[in-house]
């Protein structure tokens, strides 16, 4: 039974054609080289064709991750400001609650609003932008909530790139 | 009239892969090409990336063909050499021919 979790993976990052053909590829030498292998290199591949992304417009993509780290400023600002603001106790599930709203749904937002700015490189910016968030958020010693921010920004990108790929839009099926 | 594409090395044996494996070129088939002939394990993500890259500069063409089992019901993509592809692999093999001529480094005079 065919598993589109990997044409699913690699699609994030080329056309679901090529796509396609590499998970195909790489499932025709699993039998050869065993599940390890396949998933080490479905890792692996999904990767190269991430740096090659941005390595083919590192400014397009440096661009793209700047609108989304605009674009994430209000609803980041909006969950200090919607727990400070308000008489909410201190660590309380409530203010919890208002800060992940606002700081999960804008990464969403977000996600989702850098696909569409970008169809070719949006989920390449996405995808650094999350490495690049969720190193500084470790580094500053975030919790879950904070912790979990660049993931959901990921989900935005993925389910726009879904749709899109699934509509049939022109210019991300024939992209490099 | 449009520039001159130069090749690297590992576009040039890639695009020599093809050739050799004339209507049976896809991502498998190459990467056993290369370490039968010339003995390098290349990392798929390695040429799937450069194979990307070829057809982007137009040296080589894909079609998908029809699924298979094998591949778990999906696709292979298949590649051939274009004019222009072939065309910047002899101008690569002549710049080597010239640089070899008065050489003779596989019987060793000048290793």
């Amino acid at each position: 039974m065919r598993d589109i979790s990997v044409d699913r993976l690699l699609s994030l990052f080329t056309s679901s054609d090529r796509a396609e053909a590499i998970a195909g590829d790489l499932a025709e030498e699993r039998e050869q080289h065993g599940g390890r292998w396949f998933w080490l290199h479905v890792a692996r591949v999904t990767l190269a064709l991430w740096r090659n992304a941005v390595s083919d417009a590192p400014l397009v993509v440096l661009l793209v991750a700047m609108a989304g780290c605009a674009l994430f400023a209000a609803p980041a600002f909006g969950g200090i400001a919607s727990v400070y603001l308000f008489p909410f106790p201190s660590g309380s599930p409530v203010g919890r609650v208002a800060l992940a709203l606002f700081w999960w749904g804008g990464a969403l937002l977000t996600g989702v609003s850098l696909l569409s700015i970008s169809p070719q490189r949006g989920m390449a910016a996405c995808a650094t932008l999350a490495v690049v968030a969720e190193a500084l958020l470790i580094g500053c010693g975030a919790d879950l909530t904070g912790l979990l921010i660049p993931a959901w920004l990921l989900a935005g990108a993925g389910f726009a790139r879904r749709r899109a790929i699934g509509g049939g839009i022109h210019a991300v099926e024939h992209e490099r | 009239m449009a520039a001159a594409v130069n090749l690297g090395e590992f576009e040039q044996l890639i695009l020599l892969a093809i050739l050799r494996l004339r209507d049976d070129a896809y991502g498998v088939t190459i990467r056993a090409e290369l370490a039968e002939r010339t003995g390098r394990q290349v990392a798929p993500g390695a040429m799937y990336t450069a194979l990307e890259r070829l057809e982007s500069k137009g040296l080589i063409t894909s079609r998908m063909t029809d699924p298979t089992p094998l591949r778990g019901g999906r696709a292979k993509r298949q590649v051939t050499v274009t004019a222009a592809g072939r065309e910047a692999l002899t101008r690569a093999v002549q710049a080597y021919d010239r640089l070899l001529d008065g050489l003779d480094l596989v019987r060793g005079k000048h290793a």
